[in-house]
C-alpha cells in the first residue's frame, strides 16, 4: 500500500510536468488554432538557458528566473516572426511551420551547448517527507506544489484581470475583440511569451529527473500531447488533469505491470491517445467542436 | 450641427471584387442616418470599411481625421462603436464579461460601473441573465447585448449593421423603441444599415439608398419615404 501511495505521488509529479507543458500547447492552440510541434523545444532551449546561467556561476534561483525572463521574450519574439506572417494559413502551412522551428531549435541547441549530457540541479532539497510507512519525495511534492501554483495565478490572470478577459476574448472572437478596441496581435504575442514561460517551467522541473540533452523533452512531449488530448486540447483544465492521469497511469503501468516496465513506459500515452482519438476525440472536458469565428 | 463622419469616394474590395463604387456618406454630430438597399448593394461593406476591416479607398474624416489605413482597434478608440452584422457576442463569455470588454478602452472604472448599472436598467433581461454565458441568450437578447456592448464604449458615433435581422417582428419594435430612446436622451450619433426600411426611416433624420456600390438617392428621411421608386422597393406599398 506504501509503494501504490508513492507510485501514486510520484506519477502526480510527473504529470504535474506534463501539465506544465500541456497547458503551453492549449493556451496557443486556443488562440490561434496552432498546434505547437516545436513547444518541446522551446522548453529544452530554455532549459539549456538556465543551465547556461547557472554554469557560468549564477546561483541557481537567479539563473532560473533569467531562463524564465529570455523564454517569455523569446517565445514573444517567435510569434511576431515567424507565426504572425502565416497567422490563418491552413492547417498543413501551420504544421510545417512549427515542424520547421522544432528542427531549428533543436539544431541551434546542439550547435551552441554541444550533444553531451549535461546536470541541471533540483531546486529542491533531496530526501523524503514520512508519513508512516510511506515516504514522498520532497522534489515530487515541491513539483506538484509548483504546478498547483502556477494553475492558480493562471486562473487569477484569466478570470479576474482585465487583460485575461481580453485574451479570452481574443481566443474566441479575433474580429469582435478588435471591434471593443483589442489590440488582438499583442494578446497572440503574450499568449505565445506565457506558453514559453510555462514551457521553460516544465524543462527545468524535469531536467534533474533526467539529463539535459537536446533530445530532453522529446518524451515528455509525447507525454503533454497525450495530456492535452485527454482533457481536451482547448480546455485548460484538461491539460492538467489529462497530464495528472497520464502521469499516475505511466508510473503505475511501469510499477506494476511486467510486461511493461521501464522500458515500454511510453506506450502508455501513445495508447491513450489511441483511444481518445476512438472514443471521444474532443477530450473529457474539451468542447465538442472547436469553430473559430 | 457641423458633420462628425464625412465620406467621400468611398470604394472598397474584397480581393478582386469590388464592392462600393464610390460612396458619399455625411453623419451629422446627434443625427441618425439609415442607409437602406437591396442584399448585395455593399450597405455592411460601408461600415466595414469605416472600421477598417476591409481594403479600403477614398476620404473617410470623423471629427476631422482620417481613418484610412488605421487598423479597427485604433479607430474603436476615437469613439467609434459598431455593431456588427450576427451581433459577434462572445458566445462562451458572459453577459456581463461581455459588457465589460465593451468598455475595455476605458480607464474610467467608476464610469464604468456607473453605465453598466445604467444599461442594464434599460435592457432589465440582461441584467437578469448577466452571470449567464451569451450563448444562452435568445437571438433578441444577444442583440441587445451587443447594441449595449457598444453604447458601454460612450461611443461618438454608433454603427449599427441590420439590428432587426432574424429578430421576431415585437421584439424588433422593442428594440427600435430602445434606439429611439437612446437618440432622444444620449443624442448618440448613429449610422445605421437596415433592410426593414420602415422601420430605419422612422428612426433616422437622413437616408441613403444605395444599390449595386453606388448611392442612388439621398435625402431627408421624410423625403426619402415619400419617393415613388423606394416606396415600391423597399416600403412595399
Amino acid at each position: 500500500m506504501a509503494r501504490f501511495v508513492q507510485v501514486v505521488v510520484d506519477g502526480i509529479a510527473d504529470g504535474s510536468i506534463y501539465a506544465a507543458l500541456a497547458l503551453a500547447l492549449v493556451l496557443i492552440f486556443r488562440s490561434t488554432g496552432i498546434v505547437n510541434f516545436a513547444q518541446g523545444e522551446m522548453a529544452m532551449f530554455s532549459t539549456f538557458i538556465a543551465w547556461a546561467l547557472n554554469d557560468s556561476g549564477r546561483p541557481l534561483w537567479l539563473a532560473l528566473l533569467g531562463a524564465f525572463a529570455l523564454s517569455f521574450l523569446g517565445g514573444m519574439a517567435i510569434e511576431r516572426v515567424l507565426i504572425r506572417p502565416v497567422e490563418g494559413s491552413r492547417p498543413l502551412t501551420l504544421l510545417i511551420v512549427t515542424l520547421g522551428l522544432l528542427v531549428l531549435i533543436n539544431a541551434a541547441a546542439g550547435w551552441i551547448w554541444g550533444f553531451s549530457n549535461r546536470g541541471l540541479p533540483s531546486i529542491f532539497p533531496s530526501g523524503a517527507a514520512r508519513l508512516g510507512d510511506v515516504a514522498l519525495s520532497l522534489e515530487s511534492l515541491g513539483i506538484i506544489a509548483v504546478l498547483l501554483a502556477v494553475v492558480g495565478l493562471l486562473w487569477l490572470l484569466f478570470q479576474h484581470t482585465k487583460l485575461g478577459l481580453a485574451m479570452r476574448a481574443a481566443a474566441q472572437n479575433p474580429e469582435s475583440s478588435r471591434l471593443v478596441g483589442i489590440n488582438v496581435g499583442r494578446l497572440l504575442m503574450l499568449g505565445w511569451g506565457l506558453a514559453a514561460l510555462l514551457g521553460a517551467l516544465a524543462g527545468v522541473l524535469v531536467a534533474p529527473r533526467l539529463f539535459l540533452d537536446v533530445n530532453l523533452m522529446g518524451g515528455v512531449l509525447v507525454y503533454a500531447f497525450a495530456g492535452a488530448a485527454l482533457g481536451g486540447f482547448d480546455s485548460p483544465l484538461g491539460a492538467v488533469v489529462g497530464g495528472w492521469i497520464i502521469g499516475v497511469a505511466e508510473n503505475l503501468a511501469g510499477t506494476y505491470v511486467d510486461a511493461i516496465g521501464a522500458d515500454l513506459k511510453v506506450l502508455v500515452p501513445l495508447g491513450i491517445i489511441f483511444v481518445v482519438l476512438l472514443v471521444r476525440p474532443s477530450g473529457l472536458f474539451g468542447s465538442p467542436e472547436v469553430t473559430r469565428a | 450641427m457641423s458633420a462628425l463622419l464625412e465620406v467621400e469616394g468611398l470604394r472598397a474590395s474584397y480581393g478582386p471584387l469590388q464592392a462600393l463604387h464610390g460612396v458619399d456618406v455625411t453623419v451629422d454630430e446627434g443625427g441618425v442616418v439609415a442607409i437602406l438597399g437591396p442584399n448585395g448593394a455593399g450597405k455592411t461593406t460601408i461600415l466595414r470599411a469605416l472600421c477598417g476591416m476591409v481594403r479600403t479607398a477614398g476620404r473617410v474624416a470623423f471629427d476631422g481625421r482620417s481613418l484610412l489605413g488605421l487598423p479597427t482597434e485604433r479607430i474603436v478608440r476615437l469613439g467609434v462603436a459598431h455593431v456588427p452584422e450576427g451581433r459577434g457576442t462572445f458566445p462562451a463569455l458572459t453577459v456581463e464579461e461581455n459588457l465589460r470588454l465593451g468598455a475595455y478602452v476605458r480607464r474610467d472604472a467608476a464610469a464604468v460601473a456607473a453605465d453598466l448599472d445604467r444599461w442594464y436598467g434599460v435592457f432589465p433581461r440582461l441584467a437578469d441573465r448577466r452571470g449567464q454565458a451569451a450563448a444562452s441568450l435568445s437571438g433578441g437578447e444577444q442583440q441587445m447585448l451587443a447594441v449595449a456592448r457598444a453604447l458601454l464604449l460612450r461611443p461618438r458615433l454608433l454603427l449599427l449593421d441590420e439590428p432587426s435581422l432574424g429578430l421576431a417582428p415585437m421584439v424588433t419594435k422593442e428594440l427600435y423603441t430602445v434606439l429611439g430612446q437612446i437618440k432622444r436622451e444620449q443624442h448618440t450619433t448613429m449610422l445605421l444599415v437596415e433592410q426593414n426600411a420602415n422601420l430605419a426611416l422612422e428612426l433616422a433624420d437622413h437616408a441613403y439608398v444605395l444599390e449595386a456600390g453606388r448611392t442612388v438617392l439621398a435625402g431627408p428621411a421624410g423625403e426619402v419615404r415619400t419617393d415613388e421608386h423606394v416606396r415600391r422597393a423597399y416600403l412595399g406599398y
